[in-house]
């Protein structure tokens, strides 16, 4: 018995109680002093006021009564306590199908060891293996290992190792009850991470299987932890080295902590700081500078994949449980440049800046957004590292203020000569935006024609196309008619396009020219919900995203919850060595009372409530040892008295010792009558009387046997019974064709006889004819007793033009013959007799019960004494 | 020597009873004197003229004689009807056998009794003696005598069970009184039942009350100090010796009890005599028989 969950609740009961028994405990040692008692009967004449208390005394009270008053007062005090113990439930081992979902994010691992997690997952499996069929995965993936036996269990466990990724186990369970469809049991076997967990609403599964949860936690309550929070680039492309900022954050912030952080590129150290931080200091921030000549020594580009791998030492390794989160990995390049967004401001962001809520979008998709309020003047090499531009005018500015197309023009001319100082030899992409819905088109067209033509001639002068470009639809019909794809709305209604693709595919130059603002309006008819996905689907296209969570994770990503790369199939995904959620590294657990039912080992289970409730205390153990306690001694007592006053009688009288000798000769077992069936020639082997004398039992009094008695020939076991039933009349007849005179004895002595299967009443009179011959075979008529003795029945039903005869001997029947087998009908499938099937199971059990009564009462009703009841029930 | 007591009372023992309206005769036709009288002249039968007497019954002669009234009468006698009732009440089986203090008022009474009906039939009385038990009114039970000799059967009867009757022995039968008179009624009881005997005072002309007490209940002598007296049938009333020593006032009580027992009998013109185990045989012969 666990003594932890063990719980008194002592009241005011108690404390009556104890004063009670401390009072009877005197009173077991107090007796009257003893004095002589003389009955004098003329002190009734005596006006006398009584005489005072008798004096008392103490004596020794009798020790073994005293002691089990003693035992059974101490009992019943404890009782009063209201002891209780924190409820377990055994868990059902009728589940067939059991999941074990293995938790093993990086919060998991906090000071535990892999083989301690490992050897608690083969506990839950081994618990489990003899009752269910058993089904596991990790939080890795989402492939379901079926598993026999303990050794599959340690070759898939030997694979495991805990990964970076966070786990959310809402949509991770989701996905796995998806796959494996239906499952009796879920074990989950997981850390109470509050990161992990909260997402997850395991109480509306509960109501459709069980759900357990397996605790893995280190034994220490207070953990701590330093982490790598954050690591940014802060220097600029021209410098000559790179600044990172390195945020170093701790949970449970106490004494002070020195430590380092170290950057390496593969397995070099490329650079280092030391860190410190003060007492209840939580975060520190440190600047660590790479020199990129140390970059290139080593053959690290400035590519943007390329990884730098973050390292935390921190010198008191005790306040640093946890090893993933010590290890932060960035991209070489830092924070990435993509968008240009080159616009000018039209006033405040929110509510007049058109460009505003497009930057947004373009954020939550992932983009890094540059803006700029012009064209530069100036030729720079770094704009285009931004593989988009976004162009947005046609406002009353000049065409030269936003739109770059002598950028473009002068980088393709250094294209084509083939010019070494370009770093990146392609031309950005550009989206050419008008800036509101009365843009000025024609200046939009313009800057069309000069990006797609890259001609100095057509910049500097309006193509003549461009002339009459007044109105958006004009300006629709200019895209058109150069050649542009049409991009929304349909190929009949070109006023509804919101874009037009300009597409030169062998020098890699695309450009968007929208015929629409992107921003919300109840014109342009994009809302802001609409906006994002907008701009994702062009960007999706244009090839900027690989997916549609592609750019979200421009930084070195930190996947929250893994499951989501469940059904990418990349092996090679980044992700594996992803940075450690914050949520894993600091530590918070989910509150008891949201977790589902705890498994406890050895197959018990704690129930954890409902949050904010009284855990559930189950008194029924300490309930039953106190009855327990208390009827022992009560039946000591009793025992130990009535053995000392029997001795004490024969003692006194030793005649009695005789009545003792022979009492148990009268000592009888309750003579048992029970109803059963007894059947003759039957193929009982597919016979089952159960739910037969269930119904007997239910509707009558008459307690029935399920077990039936069954004998190939007539014998005087069978005919020790009360009814016979015989499957057919052959069955009755011995070699000679005549029955049995012990059978002729049993029928004269009141025996019932049951024959089925009668073809006609002459197959049996010859047989019958030691019988009293006069009354002989009639055939039951409507009104005879069998149809009312119990159900009221309108008639026996015939099989095949043949009735149901009866023999009547000493003024009652005593022979019934049935024309087919009711009794197959009853006790097996009614498929072997049509008559039986069209019989029906209730008719044929209405007739059984009605037959039995006339067994059993004969024509009961018959008997005056009955009548009343019977008047009583017909009205 | 030690004088004889109403232990060893016998129905033989003694002499007649005295009763105010009977005198000894040699007829013995009953002990009641009948109020036929005729002139006599018998000078036994004479007596001194008093005022109220018959005139037809004065000898005249005898005045002429010596000049003085005397009246010659002749009495008969006739059966006295005498009913002997005795109380068995649980009380009047005090003190038991266990407390081994001589015999019990239910003996005493039994004795008496049988005593005074051996008396009576000897006289040619006719006599019933019938058992009050239980909470009735009056007596219920009647012991079957029709003879002297009867009564020494039952004598030795009872003697051989001790003087133990119990209401359920098959000596006794069914009686009810039915308002019947009788002439003489003898009440043995030690009248500590709830139930009053005064209504049995209506059933006959004289009635004999004879207060059958146990000497112990008499005389506190036998008392002990530290020893607890109590009474069953008043269940808090429990004294110890020492109490009812204090200063007599048990023996005040008990004389008072019995003065006033006295008083209602001679009130309703009958006879009360207290009678214990230790009353002499002489003082109770005297008291009824001289």
């Amino acid at each position: 018995m666990d003594f932890s969950a063990f719980q008194m609740q002592p009241g005011p009961t108690s404390l009556v109680t104890v004063g009670l028994f401390l009072a009877s405990l005197i009173i077991w040692w107090l007796v009257r002093k003893k004095r002589l008692r003389i009955w004098l009967p003329t002190l009734r004449l005596m006006r006398m006021e009584s005489s005072q208390l008798p004096k008392l005394r103490f004596v020794r009270p009798p020790i073994l009564f005293f002691l089990f008053f003693l035992l059974a007062s101490a009992a019943l005090t404890f009782f009063t306590f209201r002891p209780s113990q924190t409820l377990y439930q055994s868990v059902e081992p009728g589940h067939r199908q059991t999941h074990i979902f293995l938790d093993m994010s990086p919060s998991v691992f906090y000071d535990l060891d892999i083989e301690a997690y490992r050897s608690q997952v083969r506990e839950v499996y081994e618990y489990y293996q003899t009752s269910s069929s058993i089904t596991l995965n990790s939080s890795h993936s989402d492939e379901i290992f079926q598993v026999e036996k303990t050794e599959d269990v340690n070759q898939i466990l030997a694979k495991l190792q805990p990964h970076r990724a966070g786990l959310k186990l809402g949509q991770a369970i989701h996905s796995i009850l998806e796959k494996i469809g239906k499952t009796d049991r879920l074990v989950i076997i997981s850390d109470g991470d509050q990161f992990t967990w909260s997402d997850f609403n395991w109480q509306y599964l509960e109501s459709k299987f069980e759900i357990l949860y397996v605790p893995i936690r280190s034994q220490t309550n207070r953990r701590s932890n330093v982490f790598i929070e954050d690591v940014r680039n802060v220097s600029q492309a021209d410098e000559q080295s790179l600044i990172w900022e390195v945020e170093i954050e701790r949970i449970h912030a106490a004494e002070a902590l020195t430590g380092r952080v170290d950057v390496l590129a593969g397995n070099d150290s490329l650079a280092g700081s030391e860190w410190r931080m003060l007492p209840n200091q939580t975060s520190v921030t440190v600047r660590v500078e790479v020199f990129r000549s140390q970059l290139s020594t080593l053959g690290v580009g400035n590519e943007q994949d390329e990884p730098l791998t973050w390292r935390l030492n921190v010198s008191n390794s005790a306040a640093n449980r946890a090893e993933l989160d010590n290890e932060f990995r960035t991209f070489l390049s830092g924070a990435k440049q993509d968008i240009l967004l080159i616009s000018e401001p039209q006033g405040e962001m929110f509510l007049e800046d058109p460009v505003h809520h497009l930057r947004i979008a373009l954020e939550i998709l992932g983009f890094d957004v540059k803006r700029v309020d012009r064209v530069p003047e100036e030729m720079d090499a770094e704009y285009f590292d931004f593989p988009l531009w976004i162009v947005s005018g046609g406002t009353t500015q000049s065409m030269s203020d936003f739109c770059p197309d002598p950028l473009i023009s002068r980088r393709f001319e250094k294209l084509k000569t083939g010019d070494g100082l370009v770093q990146n030899p392609r031309l950005p992409k550009v989206w050419l935006l008008p800036m509101s819905i009365q843009a000025n088109y024609q200046q939009l067209c313009h800057c069309f024609a000069s990006l797609v033509e890259r001609d100095p001639q057509v910049t500097k002068r309006l193509p003549l196309y461009c002339e009459d470009v007044q109105v958006r639809d004009q300006y629709i019909s200019v895209l058109r008619s150069l050649g542009a794809k049409q991009i929304g709305g349909r190929v009949d209604r070109l006023v509804e396009t919101i874009a037009w693709h300009w597409n030169e595919p062998n020098i890699e130059f695309e450009l968007l020219a929208f015929t629409l603002p992107l921003y919300p309006s109840q014109v342009t008819g994009i809302n802001y919900s609409q906006l994002p996905l907008l701009v994702r689907s062009l960007a999706e296209w244009m090839g900027f995203l690989k997916d549609k969570t592609h750019r979200q994770h421009h930084s070195w990503p930190r996947v929250a919850d893994i499951s989501q790369f469940w059904q990418q199939n990349d092996s090679d995904a980044y992700w594996q060595t992803s940075n450690v959620p914050r949520g894993e590294s600091l530590f918070r657990d989910m509150e008891s009372g949201a977790l589902p039912k705890t498994w406890r080992g050895m197959g018990s289970v704690a129930y954890q409530p409902a949050l904010g409730l009284q855990e559930e205390l189950d008194p029924r153990p300490w309930i039953d040892t106190f009855l327990f306690i208390i009827i022992v001694l009560v039946g000591l007592e009793g025992f130990i008295v009535m053995t000392s006053s029997l001795w004490k009688l024969i003692r006194k009288k030793k005649e009695y010792i005789v009545f003792l000798l022979v009492f148990p000769a009268f000592w009888n077992e309750e003579s048992q009558a029970d109803v059963k069936l007894n059947l003759l020639s039957y193929p009982v082997n597919r016979f089952s009387a159960e739910t037969l004398a269930r119904d007997v039992v239910s509707r009558t009094s008459i307690e029935m046997d399920g077990q039936f008695l069954h004998e190939k020939l007539i014998n005087d076991k069978l005919l020790g019974e009360g009814w016979i039933w015989a499957s057919r009349p052959e069955a009755l007849l011995d070699s000679n064709g005549e029955f049995d005179p012990k059978l002729i004895a049993w029928l004269k002595r009141g025996g019932f006889l049951i024959v089925e299967n009668l073809q006609s009443p002459q197959q049996m009179d010859l047989p019958l004819g030691r019988l009293a011959r006069d009354e002989g075979w009639k055939t039951i008529p409507p009104d005879h007793e069998i149809m009312r003795s119990f159900h009221l029945l309108d008639s026996l039903p015939g099989c095949q033009d043949r009735l149901w005869y009866g023999y009547n001997f000493d003024d009652r029947i005593a022979i019934i013959a049935s024309p087919f087998s009711l009794l197959e009908g009853l006790l097996m499938e009614m498929k072997s007799n049509s008559c039986v099937a069209q019989l029906g199971r209730e008719r044929a059990t209405r007739i059984f019960i009605n037959i039995l009564m006339v067994a059993l009462a004969t024509d009961y009703k018959k008997d005056q004494i009955h009548l009343p009841e019977i008047l009583k029930r017909l009205r | 020597m030690t004088l004889a007591t109403l232990r060893e009372l016998q129905p033989q023992l003694g002499g007649e009873p005295r009763f105010p309206f009977t005198k000894a005769s040699p007829r013995y036709m009953g002990s009641a004197r009948l109020n036929l009288q005729r002139p006599s002249r018998m000078p036994a039968s004479s007596r001194k003229y008093l005022h109220g007497d018959p005139v037809h019954l004065i000898d005249w002669r005898a005045y002429a004689r010596n000049d003085q009234l005397i009246i010659r009468e002749q009495r008969d006698e006739a059966s006295t009807k005498v009913i002997i009732c005795i109380d068995l009440n649980d009380t009047m089986n005090w003190p038991e056998a266990d407390l081994q203090q001589g015999p019990s008022k239910q003996e005493i009474a039994l004795r008496v009794a049988l005593h005074l009906a051996f008396s009576h039939f000897k006289k040619g009385d006719i006599v019933k003696l019938v058992v009050w038990s239980g909470p009735n009114k009056e007596p219920t039970q009647i012991l079957r005598l029709s003879s002297a000799t009867d009564v020494l059967k039952i004598f030795d009867n009872l003697r051989s069970q001790k003087f133990h009757l119990e209401p359920t022995s098959n000596l006794l039968s069914p009686y009810q009184m039915l308002g019947q008179k009788f002439d003489q009624l003898y009440l043995l009881s030690d009248v500590l039942r709830e139930e009053s005997f005064t209504e049995l005072f209506a059933n006959a002309k004289v009635l004999t009350l004879l207060h059958v007490l146990s000497s112990l209940e008499w005389q506190l002598d036998w008392l002990k100090q530290d020893v607890c007296y109590f009474d069953e049938q008043i269940s808090k009333k429990e004294f110890l010796g020492s109490t009812l020593l204090q200063g007599g006032r048990y023996e005040k009580r008990m004389q008072e009890w019995s003065k006033g027992l006295r008083d209602l009998c001679v009130s309703h013109q009958g006879q009360y005599l207290l009678l214990t185990d230790k009353t002499s045989l002489r003082e109770y012969l005297d008291q009824l028989f001289s």
